[in-house]
């Protein structure tokens, strides 16, 4: 049962007047992990939603071609067990409230019950690290943590076909390593792995085969072709684990903290929230915040523009203690962007929504959309920005969301993982920008799990750990 | 639960309402429960206070009148906020003390469907109550700054609740998926409950309370 046929198999969405997957022909036997990659938008999630019955059973549209299963001749499922484990793109959204009862949902639907469903929980659990979080409300979870969950209720039910899109977008890079480690051994088991990534570099050492999706047809790739070995993936490995001890130091061009922390705690539990931080950020520099998921690298970037004030400690920006100072006062000075795009798009175009940053700082709307058109061509974002935001994929919605904050053209700019959603060629033009910024005098604080990004683009790191900087932050 | 629930449609007078009332927060108190209910009973107040104005106010049935307010809907309003108050009281000690697990559970003894649905829309409140909360800091780290006048927080409100509401339309889509791709079917278990002795002592106990209010609630 776990191999998969494709045969000429195309796909249109309603109302869309090209295909998003076109004649695409496709054999996937038992025990191999296969890497489907491609750039933002080429079809990757459209094709494992076809695989995974969400297209046609939930979303509407006109197919053609056959997908088989097993011996191919079967292109039906079986309805008594579990055929796939699914892992969708957006992990942040669950079903249920607490871990344990994420997790037994699968298994109940099949029918498995007692002491065979708390065994099989507490397999899953203990091999993805997620032990002691049984009895968590999956809202109170970092987005790392809430993704590992979606990965154990992927691999909970024992499905002998895996189909897994990015599932270590939200990870760590020692999760991350972890999470394929372990799908190496199912695979091994005889388990059929497809992972859709945008950016497949850290997987490609434990994959077997490379597929390509560019604008909807599928080419097969040499692995070879991502030229990384498992050697750069270990040391991407210990320049995390090590605590940045690997990164090479830059001196700092200019000595005067623009951003600082004194003895900063801020403690939601006992388990979570951050202690004793003390950081300084100087004028003109790229620090990157690195740390596993849970260790309070939002946390501490919210005391920067007033959403968490204190529980002990100062925070200074410019100079100025924020104590009294309102949010919208410190983003005057401080641009931030968030994770998650969505949470702040409501404008009907995207032109409108880059400008509304200024409009709300007082700027006639005329003047705001001009300056908009302008930061939009900047970016190549001209040809979309009459465009609904929604209508544009999650890369291009975190860009836009990006834009909206560089436009006021802040002095300090503190980003929450704003390439994890971008495919490279996207991170490069991005990055370039940022450099370009920092030169012109700007400083940036980023948070990432992408340690080729911190080696390539970043002047420092500080390393967070259980809500402490570590001794080895450079 | 519902057998408490129910006997509070028999209780047909403010002084009696008002003493169940009063016995029920006696009893959130005896649990540890007073401060977090008070919490989740503050809303309830504003919008009976709102009713009984109302009443007191439009109330066709009012003949005689103090000033502007009418008795007659001071007295139907005033009955109405407190059943309603009861009810809420009632159903927030039983959620207070009851983890929601064992909730689902039990109504999955009687069908299986009923347990998810309940856990699915307790799941999403507490989700839309913490994405108001990021939205609302998202876009006040942009810049929003919300006035002081009704139509500036008119304002704010729209650039908060856009979002949420988008993001709750992609939300439900993801869930539809979710339900799809991880099986969700009929095959889930029917629970068999097996009452022991206090159980049973508890229904009884709420039996008589109903048959007790049947006669004695006016």
């Amino acid at each position: 049962m776990s191999s998969i046929t494709i045969r000429n198999f195309s796909f249109t969405y309603d109302e869309a007047a090209t295909p998003a997957l076109n004649t695409i022909n496709f054999s996937a036997p038992s025990g191999q992990i296969i890497l489907i990659s491609g750039k933002n938008g080429s079809g990757k999630s459209t094709l494992l939603a076809c695989l995974s019955g969400i297209i046609p059973e939930l979303t509407p549209g006109k197919l053609e071609g056959q997908i088989l299963f097993g011996d191919n001749s079967d292109s039906k499922l079986p309805k008594d067990n579990p055929t796939f484990g699914v892992l969708l793109q957006d992990s942040d959204v669950y079903l249920l409230e607490e871990v344990y009862e994420e997790l037994a949902f699968s298994l109940q639907n099949s029918g498995i019950n007692g002491p065979d469903l708390d065994l099989r929980i507490e397999n899953v659990t203990s091999t993805l690290g997620l032990s002691g979080f049984l009895q968590r409300k999956l809202r109170s979870l970092s987005g790392g943590e809430r993704q590992k969950v979606a990965i154990g209720s992927a691999l909970i039910c024992d499905a002998p076909i895996l189909l897994l899109d990015e599932p270590v977008e939200q990870l760590d890079p020692l999760s991350a390593y972890n999470i394929f480690h372990t799908l190496r051994e199912l695979a091994d088991q005889g388990k059929l792995i497809l992972v859709c990534m945008h950016n497949p570099l850290i997987a490609a050492p434990w994959a077997d085969r490379l597929v390509i999706i560019r604008d909807g047809e599928l080419f097969k790739e040499d692995l070879m072709t991502l030229e990384v070995t498992p050697i750069q993936v270990n040391q991407t490995i210990e320049s995390f684990v090590n605590h940045g001890a690997s990164i090479e130091p830059q001196i700092s061009i200019n000595e005067y903290p623009v951003l600082e922390v004194q003895n900063l705690t801020y403690r939601y539990d006992e388990q979570s929230g951050i202690e004793d931080i003390n950081l300084k950020i100087n004028k003109q520099e790229i620090l990157a915040l690195i740390g596993p998921n849970g260790s309070g690298k939002s946390t501490l970037v919210k005391h920067f523009i007033g959403l968490l004030r204190p529980q002990a400690g100062k925070v200074f920006v410019s100079g100025v203690d924020t104590e009294n100072i309102p949010t919208w006062e410190l983003a005057k000075e401080v641009g931030i962007l968030f994770q998650n795009p969505d949470d702040q798009i409501f404008k009907a175009t995207v032109l409108e929504e880059i400008a509304w940053s200024l409009i709300a700082r007082g700027l006639p709307k005329k003047e705001a959309l001009d300056k908009a058109r302008k930061i939009a061509t900047d970016f190549e974002l001209e040809p979309m920005v009459n465009k609904h935001p929604h209508d544009l994929s999650r890369s291009l919605r975190q860009l836009v969301a990006l834009v909206s904050v560089l436009i006021t053209n802040p002095k300090i700019l503190i980003l929450d993982e704003p390439t994890k959603m971008m495919d490279s060629e996207l991170v490069k033009k991005v990055m370039d920008w940022l450099l370009e910024y920092r030169n012109q005098g700007g400083t940036i604080l980023i948070i990432t799990h992408d340690m080729t990004l911190v080696n390539k683009y970043t002047d420092r790191v500080a390393i967070l750990e259980r809500g402490r900087l570590t001794n080895n932050s450079v | 639960m519902m057998l408490v629930l129910l006997s509070i449609l028999f209780l047909h007078t403010w002084s009696v309402l008002l003493i169940f009332i009063l016995l029920s927060l006696l009893i959130a108190t005896y649990l540890g429960l007073l401060i977090p209910l008070l919490k989740r009973l503050l809303p309830i107040l504003y919008l009976g206070t709102f009713m009984i104005l109302l009443h007191a106010l439009v109330n066709p049935h009012n003949q005689h009148f103090i000033s502007i307010f009418g008795v007659e809907g001071f007295n139907y309003g005033l009955i109405t906020a407190l059943r309603l108050l009861a009810i809420v009281t009632v159903t927030q000690i039983f959620m207070l003390s009851n983890p929601l697990r064992t909730i689902i559970s039990a109504l999955s003894w009687i069908h299986p469907d009923l347990g998810i649905v309940l856990g699915l829309v307790l799941s999403i409140l507490p989700v839309m109550r913490e994405q108001m909360e990021v939205t609302l800091n998202v876009q006040r780290a942009r810049g929003l700054r919300i006035g002081k006048y009704p139509w500036q927080r008119m304002q704010a409100f729209l650039v908060v609740m856009i979002p949420i509401i988008i993001k709750s339309l992609i939300r439900a889509q993801i869930m539809a998926q979710l339900l799809h791709v991880r099986g969700y079917n009929s095959k889930r278990e029917k629970r068999r409950i097996d009452w022991n002795y206090t159980d049973k002592l508890v229904i009884a106990c709420g039996l008589c309370f109903l048959l007790i209010l049947v006669g004695f609630g006016r």
